[in-house]
């Protein structure tokens, strides 16, 4: 398995996903073209990640997915919600999995959304605000 | 049919002003046809020819306003300045074309393909000899009558003022209104009087309107780029064209004061460089002469000038990509100059990609037309609710966005959806959508706003997924759906993202639209939560799409965010409904552009407002 790093242009978002460190962050713009192309291989690497998981029998740590978004449209929302839904079978295996979902302050949409999110996906999202950049 | 305060109606036309019309035509243009090959002689005065030979020009005559009339342009009697609008060449040929199909086989010329174009060239002056000025219906509210006189006085004192150097400006300009057509400085003062008039036409072209600046504000300077300079420098040069011809000017190779013939009196194309330089320099005036009468330039929306046949077409990013093109070909050429292989080469793939850019355009530009076709237009809207406003602005071309009105038994049924995505894949999303809706709305007369979006997205999900298993179809589509009980003033609609706000009693609600109904979907059915409000008289409503909110600017790459649009909506929520629609507008440019930064519009924007 390699590490997955992406990185952002003006129409899409910085992706880092590093099974090593496991860290996992997505951020920036997101509006692509063509969404599926863009966030095929991150859902990939994301079953991956999370297949590795299951078969590893010592977890110690949660598995944190980290959002940082400054706009992303309603196409790359889906493709969110399905990485979302990834970490939620995590949880139903019983293993502790969660969004951090950055918001600049002020930014009253974007937490929104995250909020928006966060009804609809089985998994527990905390919401990180941010000083202005 | 359309008809408006003060113009002739094509029957009335046809009844009480064809026959002299007929008379001025052939009199034009046996004139012309002395000195110019017209495809048409004839020694005898209109008086004097036969019965037989008279009828082809009186029956051509008398289908004249029908004809403008299909290109939206309309005949008015003038008392005494004739303000006949531009027509382009692309009308003009249309014009001929339709004549061609028409009177082919009747007319009297010996060269068909000379004759009708002459003829037409000929129209707006033989109208104006018949005291009839032609009107574009496009510019009648953005061209305010009074000011007219105004900008020709500053125009006057300031500008092109070599013949009013002895004699009072305002003297001068009313003498002009007043007197006859016959000297020739005079026709110079007119000029520069029909140059002033036509400021607002100008502007148009280029997406802007003008109005006063108001007192202890400080005034929008308008700056235009060259792009902008070359559109107005091509209207103006069609407006001193049709000034000339409707003095009887016509084209000659050589410039005649005493046959009235011109060698400019050509396409802009044809144009020197020396000749199109001096009109380029005339629009490069705009800004100052708008400083002087104390007016201002601000945006319209590019979707309320779509139609009008001389303006801008909307800019979109295979636009920006070709002027990129443009301006990388013209930096490479100089360095390539020594290589000839090179400069061949580049010279091929250069058309190659202008070529396809034009391709995609044109294609772009037919999808635009045919979803045009099938959305409400303004006068539907208005028939739903006679105080409201819509604001449709696609991010290129097509619109992901789509909205639907329907009137029936008491009831208005409306919406707004926003497809996933912008472009070709959300328009084609929007085409099915509008479709279904259509049919349920229109044909089923379903009503009830959950049922009908039930009906939609059910829809929407067979047509694309035709598995059971797929995630459902609220990831295609946001959309607000209402129906407004015109008796009883009561609201039901239903939201999915997308934003609802009410103004009433100088408040503004929150948003009160839904999110996402992902959760809901189960056995077959969606189950949308109905919510019900009371519109009380006065009260306004609003719905938008997530991109005007959504758009950057601020001079900061920053969105404009919900919370702006709320604040701003209720800011403007007293005005007219329509001036609304251009107040977003203009704020939407003015955030985009702000610092000069000018971005790229987002995403697909739609905003309808409308008051109860």
């Amino acid at each position: 398995m390699d590490k997955l790093i992406i990185d952002p242009t003006v129409f899409t978002p910085k992706v880092i996903l590093d099974h090593e460190e496991h860290f996992m962050e997505i951020g920036g713009e997101s509006r692509p073209q063509d969404v599926r192309e863009f966030y095929h291989p991150v859902v990939e690497w994301m079953n991956d990640y999370s297949q590795r998981l299951l078969d590893s029998d010592d977890i110690r740590d949660p598995v944190v997915i980290n959002f940082n978004f400054n706009y992303f449209n309603s196409g790359s929302a889906k493709c969110i919600l399905d990485i979302c839904k990834i970490l939620a079978k995590l949880r139903s295996r019983e293993i502790d999995a969660f969004a951090r979902w950055h918001y600049e302050k002020g930014d009253d949409d974007m937490l929104e959304a995250g909020r928006e999110i966060a009804r609809i996906v089985n998994l527990p999202f905390e919401f990180i605000e941010s000083e202005m950049r | 049919m359309r008809s408006f305060a003060g113009f002739v109606s094509p029957d009335e036309f046809r009844k009480s002003r064809s026959a002299i019309v007929a008379k001025y035509l052939y009199d034009n243009l046996r004139r012309i046809s002395r000195f110019s090959p017209t495809g048409f002689r004839s020694g005898k005065k209109f008086e004097d020819l036969g019965e037989k030979k008279k009828r082809f020009w009186v029956e051509y005559s008398s289908g004249i306003a029908d004809k403008l009339m299909s290109f939206d342009l309309f005949l008015r009697p003038f008392s005494d300045y004739c303000r006949t609008c531009i027509i382009t060449d692309e009308e003009m040929e249309a014009l001929v074309s339709n004549d061609l199909d028409k009177f082919a086989r009747d007319s009297p010329a010996t060269d068909n393909n000379l004759f009708f174009p002459e003829l037409n060239h000929l129209i707006p002056a033989s109208l104006r000899e018949a005291g009839l000025e032609i009107i574009r219906q496009l510019e009648l509210d953005a061209v305010e009558e009074s000011l007219l006189v105004r900008i020709a006085r500053v125009v006057h004192a300031g500008y092109l003022s070599e013949t009013a150097r002895q004699t009072p400006v305002s003297s001068l300009v009313e003498r002009s209104l007043m007197k006859g057509f016959d000297d020739l400085s005079h026709e110079i003062l007119q000029s520069n009087i029909d140059f002033a008039v036509h400021l607002p036409t100008r502007l148009l072209a280029i997406g802007y309107r003008i109005r006063p600046v108001r007192k202890g504000y400080k005034s929008r300077v308008l700056h235009l780029d060259e792009y902008e300079v070359e559109t107005m420098a091509k209207v103006e040069h069609l407006r001193w064209s049709w000034e000339k011809r409707i003095n009887g000017w016509t084209y000659g190779k050589v410039k005649d004061v005493r046959k009235k013939a011109h060698p400019d009196l050509v396409p802009y194309g044809e144009l020197s460089e020396n000749e199109k330089e001096k009109d380029r320099a005339l629009v490069r005036l705009t800004p100052a002469l708008l400083r002087d009468i104390r007016y201002e330039a601000y945006p319209v929306a590019p979707g309320k000038i779509s139609r009008l046949s001389y303006a801008v077409k909307p800019r979109s990013s295979i636009h920006k990509l070709l002027d990129g093109i443009n301006e990388l070909s013209a930096g490479i050429g100089p360095l390539a100059e020594n290589t000839p292989s090179i400069r061949a080469k580049l010279t091929s793939i250069d058309e190659k990609i202008k070529l396809s850019i034009s391709e995609v355009q044109g294609s772009y530009n037919y999808a635009r037309h045919i979803q045009e076709a099938f959305l409400p237009d303004a006068l539907d809207i208005r028939e739903c609710f006679p105080e409201s406003f819509i604001l449709y602005e696609p991010k290129d071309i097509i619109s992901g966005d789509f909205y639907l009105f329907n009137r029936h038994n008491g009831k208005v049924v409306f919406a707004l959806a926003d497809c996933t995505g912008h472009g070709i894949p959300a328009a084609l999303i929007s085409t099915i959508g509008y479709g279904i809706l259509d049919q349920t709305v229109n044909i089923l007369r379903v009503t009830d706003p959950a049922e009908a979006l039930n009906n939609l997205f059910m829809g929407i999900h067979r047509f694309l997924r035709k598995d059971k298993a797929g995630s459902g179809a609220s990831d295609d589509m946001a959309i607000v759906l209402g129906s407004f009980d015109l008796n009883t003033n009561i609201l039901s609609f239903t939201g999915v993202c997308n934003m609802v706000f009410h103004v009433t009693g100088g408040k503004i609600s929150d948003n009160l639209s839904g999110i996402s109904h992902e959760n809901y979907h189960n056995n077959d059915r969606y189950d949308f939560a109905v919510k019900s409000l009371r519109l009380d008289p006065g009260d306004k409503l609003y719905i938008s799409s997530d991109g005007f909110s959504d758009q950057f600017g601020g001079g900061n790459h920053q969105r404009y965010t919900r919370k702006r649009l709320r604040e701003f909506l209720l800011k403007i929520s007293n005005n007219p409904m329509p001036e609304q629609g251009d107040l977003l507008y203009e704020e939407f440019e003015r955030w985009r552009d702000e610092k000069n930064r000018d971005e790229d519009q987002t995403d697909d924007i739609t905003i309808i407002g409308i008051s109860i």
